[in-house]
């Protein structure tokens, strides 16, 4: 069920209900636990079965592995556990290869046949890229660090705590990738008293109106960035669409994070920050730590770390970070197109290196910025994100260099547009400016910096959630 | 002691919830009535920020209109343009772009059953749009809660943004296609759309349904008066053209229901199927004139 459905905001209500009441009749350790195995197993079923059978399979190949890594623990057999755990991360990684992107391979080396139909015709189950993930921070986790895992809990316990993490289902469909370290020393028992009601209330709040409010509602102003061909369309149209689908992308994604971390709130779970307010990155870099935060942690933990980071020079620094940017593109989807836009991603980075590594040599320095520089600088910054959101809307390469060339060659036609559409597209974008514009205002002190403010958001939100609601479509995040 | 100061704790902690909680209430209020007292003074377009708000805009105020509506047109966008509204208040063009006659029909039909006042004059567009069935989203909307304060088009920020960005800025200029001959590009593909009729059995079913909804307005005492909306001359023949005409009389034959035939060489249609607005203002002259002059 869609985070953003009436049959979604039922399921928490019952979960939150069992979850807190269940406990105290039935008094077995770990009840609260099972009670979100099963409420992920179902949450997920109720989309499709197969959804629910391929994360169940999942886990129980993670739980039979670990088994299998205590089982070397015990007879104190370091490189068994590092065997198994290595083997079974391999597994997940083929796991992954093998649903998202074979058919892809398939067609590239043994063409459009009967093979590559079949493999592109098998369903993609839900989620499969972010539990897939989350797999592999366990066992990379649980390998560095056997003896902490391994003498904490009985063999139930640790059962029991894989299962959850692996089924949490605020997290397990979209976002935010939790490592297992994370993750593991919160399951315990929770009581209603400790759960933060205000943080959960803000970040539902926030959640709900950038999914329903803004991103549902955005989503018809994005059309044009459909089409294939842009002879004869305005280069302004073109031009605010694209900002329009950066502010799109942002609200949908942001706004399912938001709903997550306050739904793992409600039961007692914190889930770390995915999103911190990316578009007033001042270089690529900074963007990088601003958006989808848990997935650039988990890239540099679990690869970027073990590919050796930056202490193995600077050319192999940059080979990592490419690497790096080029598996998150391609893990997005099995299309060159994202692969293009990882790689893209990891050209800027590594470009930004090459020139800090030339410009900075004490980086301790840290030298004061005018405030008009910061402002060029963000506003270079979301231009070139935004054109490179172009690849994830766009259907190939070719339609974003044709849509890339008629916003530059373009301007005989500047008057050849839907003047509504790119109206309520700027419109549709200021709660995304207002929400970057208010975060750089408390930052700088000038701005917003009672504690009342919070309440007249909350009021607008609250308004526009009642007003203003667009029309309910699945996330874009869970495509993959 | 211990107790004593974890008690002030709990009642500090709750005091914080009540105080947050209240706070949010007391600015959701003074939010709302700012909001309220913007939506009673801002202007009201016509239309919305893209069709689906158009669309039930036009539903909603039609719902919730307190005059008699004697003539109203029901049909696609292709009757959308033939602003018969413009002659007179009672006069309303119930029309939807995307849509089709058999949703205006069954919004009047709601309408007059809860009043009790018919129109006098219905005019029915018959269209290969009516396979697109009764919109059954602006019939919620138009119903009931649909029809509450909060689930009006005409209350949403977006539109009045909207609103208030065209009365600013287009001072209500209409867009429409102009009189000065059809779109070469747009005439070849609705060509080669219209060379290939659509399935029988759906259109048989919409046929058989706009037909009842005829009955029972005649019943009523409304007249009706059926209508092919001028395509570009060239397509009046085409296979899908003559399906919708051929079914269409099959069900409401001539000698029994009143037909409006004109010579579509007369009009200009700017896009191959929807009217200029030349064209579309002799249209409904031309209809005012043979039916209420």
């Amino acid at each position: 069920m869609l985070f953003n459905s009436t049959a979604f905001i039922i399921f928490i209500f019952a979960v939150t209900l069992l979850y807190y009441l269940v406990p105290l009749i039935i008094k077995i350790k770990g009840v609260q636990s099972w009670i979100l195995i099963f409420s992920g197993l179902f949450f997920y079923a109720y989309l499709n079965p197969f959804y629910a059978i391929s994360l169940l399979a999942c886990s129980i190949f993670n739980e039979l592995v670990v088994l299998c890594m205590y089982g070397q623990y015990k007879r104190q057999n370091v490189k068994g556990v590092k065997i198994f755990a290595g083997s079974a991360i391999a597994v997940n990684v083929f796991i992954l290869f093998f649903f998202k992107y074979s058919s892809l391979f398939s067609g590239l080396l043994l063409g459009e046949g009967d093979v590559t139909s079949f493999l592109a015709g098998l369903p993609l189950p839900l989620g499969i890229s972010f539990y897939i993930f989350h797999g592999i921070s366990m066992l990379a986790d649980i390998n560095g660090n056997t003896r902490g895992f391994f003498e904490k809990s009985g063999r139930w316990g640790r059962f029991v705590g894989i299962m959850c993490y692996m089924t949490f289902f605020a997290n397990s469909v979209s976002g935010p990738v939790t490592k297992f370290n994370d993750f593991e020393p919160q399951i315990k028992r929770h009581y209603f008293k400790e759960v933060d009601l205000k943080k959960v209330f803000e970040y539902l709040l926030l959640g709900y109106f950038f999914k329903v409010c803004v991103a549902d509602n955005m989503q018809n102003y994005t059309i044009l960035l459909t089409e294939k061909q842009f002879g004869g369309v305005s280069p302004i149209a073109v031009i605010v669409q694209m900002f329009g689908y950066s502010c799109q992308i942002f609200a949908d994604f942001a706004g399912y994070s938001y709903i997550a971390i306050g739904v793992a709130l409600l039961l007692g779970y914190k889930l770390p920050e995915n999103f911190n307010s990316p578009y007033i990155s001042k270089s690529i870099t900074e963007f990088w730590k601003r958006w989808h935060i848990s997935l650039s942690s988990w890239l540099k933990q679990y690869v970027y770390f073990s590919l050796g980071g930056n202490r193995k020079g600077k050319i192999r620094t940059y080979f990592n970070l490419m690497a790096v940017m080029l598996i998150g593109g391609i893990w997005h989807g099995a299309d060159w197109k994202y692969l293009l836009w990882g790689g893209l991603h990891g050209l800027l980075l590594v470009i930004e290196r090459i020139f800090i590594n030339l410009t900075n040599k004490n980086r301790n320095e840290k030298k004061k910025e005018l405030f008009v520089v910061s402002i060029i600088r963000m506003f270079i910054t979301f231009i070139i994100v935004s054109w490179l959101w172009l690849f994830f809307k766009m259907d190939g390469y070719e339609a974003v260099f044709g849509a890339t060339r008629q916003m530059f060659t373009g301007w005989e036609d500047v008057m050849a547009m839907d003047t509504t559409g790119v109206l309520m597209a700027c419109f549709y974008m200021l709660p995304v400016f207002a929400f970057h514009g208010v975060y750089i205002a408390k930052e700088k002190g000038c701005l917003f910096t009672g504690k009342n403010w919070k309440f007249v958001f909350y009021a607008v939100m609250i308004l526009a959630l009642i007003l203003n609601r667009g029309t309910s479509d699945a996330f874009i995040y869970f495509q993959y | 002691m211990h107790s004593y100061t974890s008690n002030i704790k709990k009642e500090n902690i709750s005091e914080k919830k009540y105080n947050f909680a209240l706070k949010t209430a007391v600015s959701f209020v003074i939010i709302f009535g700012i909001y309220f007292l913007i939506t009673c003074i801002a202007p009201k377009s016509d239309d919305g920020p893209g069709l689906y708000f158009t669309n039930v805009l036009k539903a909603q105020r039609f719902a919730m209109r307190t005059e008699d509506a004697k003539v109203i047109l029901v049909g696609s966008s292709m009757a959308s343009v033939v602003h018969i509204e413009d002659y007179s208040r009672d006069y309303v063009n119930l029309a939807f772009s995307g849509g089709d006659a058999l949703t205006g029909l069954e919004l009047i039909k709601q309408k007059s059953e809860k009043t009790g006042d018919y129109p006098e004059l219905i005019f029915v567009e018959i269209s290969d749009a009516m396979i697109n069935g009764i919109d059954e989203d602006i019939l919620e909307k138009t119903n009931g809660f649909g029809l509450s304060w909060i689930n009006r088009i005409e209350n949403r920020p977006d539109y009045i943004f909207y609103s208030l960005a065209k009365s600013l800025y287009y001072h209500n200029k209409e867009k429409t296609l102009s009189d000065y001959g059809v779109i070469e590009e747009k005439l070849e593909y609705w060509t080669n759309v219209k060379s290939y009729p659509v399935n029988q059995d759906d259109m048989n079913e919409y046929m058989e349904l706009a037909k009842e909804y005829a009955d029972y307005f005649v019943e009523k005492g409304c007249r009706v008066v059926l209508l092919e909306m001028p395509y570009d001359a060239s397509l009046h023949d085409l296979p899908e053209t003559v399906q919708v005409r051929e079914t269409a009389l099959a069900y409401m034959p001539a000698d029994e229901y009143e037909w409006f035939i004109t010579d579509w060489s007369e009009y200009i249609v700017s896009d191959a199927i929807h009217m200029g607005k030349l064209s579309a203002d002799r249209y409904a002259n031309r209809l005012i004139e043979t039916y209420l002059q």
